[in-house]
């Protein structure tokens, strides 16, 4: 209830700082809109005759008010037929559509800050296929979470530039009390940030620090302490690199002691959120044959369980505003195969 | 008649001489061109548009973006077709950063990836948005006169100098010697391989300059496909310092 009144709280004050600034919409510089209609179809092969057909529509409108000022607002409209429910199981059919607002925001640009207030994206660290100290990486689960855009969190961040490479980032969400700093600077070619979330009360803690480089190889290392309710205090890491050859093949490994759980469909954004001392490791070997084309094998192997997770994925893109991919998904979490899917979509940017 | 064959012989060579002086005057030293060369092509500062058109087995595919560089340092890029729209690259010395529309986060991106194609072109980032000093890097070496695109070209050999980092260890210009811009170009692995060819299709003169602003870049890595880059809206010079090459200017809107 009341993080329902601190939304609507929220978007009442977006839209009155909408108003103040109507002012200046006189002189809105270059608005612009664009969109994606997204459909997808999968089949399931754990679970022969499973199917689901998704389809997708993505809007953004952004209205730069001035040099200074400027909204976004942004949204999905999604709709699934299916005859899987969230745990996997085929079962009768039934067709879901839901509609979620993932950006609706005002930002404010001064010389020695930026000011965004609303719907807003956050992201965090820089993990390829864990991202196991990440406060915001959203759900695992594909029923649940958007597939769409990130995720947006409802709230106020101040980013103050500290240098051409470091800023400063404090930030609070109405969503969850969640209350944050960040900083970033780069140090002799590295990248490094440091931040920290908690809740009121000094409720789940979160202290990151991450470092990302180049020595020939990129490569980058994260570890976190994290406190939340789903786990035991404890600290969480995970390393990576990747390098690429001629640009036609790049190879990427990651490590991690939080890494997937296979509990369910392990795949989208937030992959690492598996119990602590369960060591992952991730492995993609991408080929571009030409310029358009990418053919990708993730593996995501979990050694102590013997679980392990395939994920080929082919992404071309047809003409200026189309692409076309066909993926699988096929793993192991126990004893057999129990984790199998293919699938086709095609997006259309307009 | 002795004396009057030895006059005949010096009147001869003096001739020989006196038609040969405007010719050799003509004629430069390989420092002298590429000095002329980096006069021409080395740019300080530089804003421009581009179109840059991947074509691939009948597939087309454009992308439009924006570029504000200052010399072979800094760099930041925005594409603005539909389909990238929002995409941003910043680039300074041998580092890269990118900004994802989406989440709006920026990333740094792994080093080597200025040596690729830039959003699956053929032509990287390096490429598109370095201007250096040929003579600081590079040794060159006059291999002859050749015509390209109806033009007197010298052709130029130019080979790594000990201990610097270049994209090519080994490049082959073909320079323009009236107006000191390339017309082809030849780019070598250290193997000797040739890795890319680039041909200018069209040049403008700004300021006293002529530049290339149509090129055409083959992959020889990549057989039958090739990208062609248009520039427009060019400005040399301009009011932004390093400083406005920053985390912030990724994001501003």
């Amino acid at each position: 209830m009341r993080t329902l009144y601190a939304k609507k709280t929220l978007i009442l004050v977006a839209l009155v700082a909408v108003l103040v600034f109507s002012e200046v919409l006189a002189s809105a510089e270059e608005v612009y809109w664009q969109g994606k209609l997204e459909t997808d179809f999968m089949v399931g092969f754990a679970d022969v005759g499973s199917e689901t057909l998704m389809n997708r529509l993505s809007l953004e409108l952004v209205l730069p008010w001035s040099e200074d000022i400027s909204t976004k607002v942004a949204g999905d409209l999604q709709h699934i037929s299916s005859n899987v429910d969230r745990d996997g199981n085929i079962g009768p059919s039934y067709s879901l559509t839901a509609a979620e607002l993932t950006r609706m925001y005002i930002r404010l640009y001064r010389p020695g800050y930026d000011l965004t207030l609303g719907l807003q994206p956050l992201s965090w660290g820089a993990g390829m296929f864990f991202n196991p100290a990440d406060p915001f990486a959203g759900s695992t689960d594909p029923m649940t979470s958007s597939l769409g855009a990130a995720p947006g969190y409802s709230g106020v961040s101040l980013n103050v530039p500290l240098g051409v490479l470091s800023r400063f980032t404090a930030f609070h969400f109405v969503d969850d009390g969640k209350s944050g700093i960040k900083y970033r600077t780069n140090l002799n070619g590295t990248d490094l940030i440091g931040a920290a979330t908690v809740r009121p009360g000094g409720e789940n803690l979160q202290v990151l620090l991450q470092a990302q480089g180049d020595l020939g190889i990129g490569w980058f290392a994260q570890t976190a302490f994290t406190d939340l309710e789903t786990s035991d205090p404890g600290f969480r890491w995970a390393a990576g690199a990747d390098y690429s050859w001629n640009g036609k093949v790049i190879v990427k490994g990651e490590l991690s002691n939080a890494g997937p759980s296979f509990s369910g469909l392990a795949l989208g954004p937030g992959l690492g959120t598996g119990d602590e001392d369960t060591v992952s490791v991730g492995v993609s070997l991408q080929y571009i044959p030409d310029e358009f084309s990418s053919l990708a094998l993730t593996v995501l192997v979990t050694p102590e369980d013997k679980n392990f997770m395939l994920m080929p994925v082919y992404t071309t893109q047809l003409t200026d505003l189309m692409d076309l991919r066909a993926y699988g998904g096929f793993g192991k979490a126990g004893a057999e195969l129990n984790i199998g899917l293919a699938g086709a979509g095609l997006s259309y940017s307009f | 008649m002795f004396v009057r064959k030895i006059v005949r012989t010096v009147l001869a060579a003096l001739l020989l001489v006196a038609v040969s002086l405007p010719v050799l005057g003509a004629e430069l030293s390989v420092d002298e061109i590429m000095a002329k060369l980096d006069e021409n092509m080395f740019i300080e500062k530089i804003q421009y548009k581009a179109t840059m058109v991947t074509i691939n087995r009948g597939r087309e595919i454009t992308k439009e973006m924006t570029v504000k560089a200052i010399a072979d340092t800094h760099a930041l890029v925005e594409f603005t077709n539909r389909r990238d729209r929002g995409t941003r690259y910043l680039k300074i010395d041998d580092e890269l950063w990118m900004r994802f529309p989406d989440t709006e986060e920026i990333v740094k991106i792994s080093g080597h990836m200025l040596r690729q194609g830039m959003m699956g072109s053929d032509i990287s980032y390096e490429d598109a948005l370095e201007s250096s000093k040929l003579q600081e890097n590079y040794t060159a070496k006059l291999l002859g006169s050749e015509t390209v695109n109806g033009r007197e070209c010298y052709l130029v050999e130019l080979t790594v100098k000990p201990g610097k980092e270049v994209a090519y260890p080994t490049r082959k210009m073909w320079v323009d010697k009236e107006h000191f811009t390339v017309w082809k170009e030849e780019m070598y692995a250290q193997s000797g391989k040739l890795v890319k060819e680039s041909k200018t299709l069209a040049v403008t003169e700004i300021d006293g300059r002529v530049l290339p602003t149509e090129v055409v870049m083959e992959n020889k890595l990549r057989r039958g496909s090739q990208t062609r880059m248009t520039l427009y809206d060019i400005e040399l010079g301009g009011d932004f310092s390093q400083e406005d090459f920053s985390l912030r200017a990724l994001t501003r809107p």
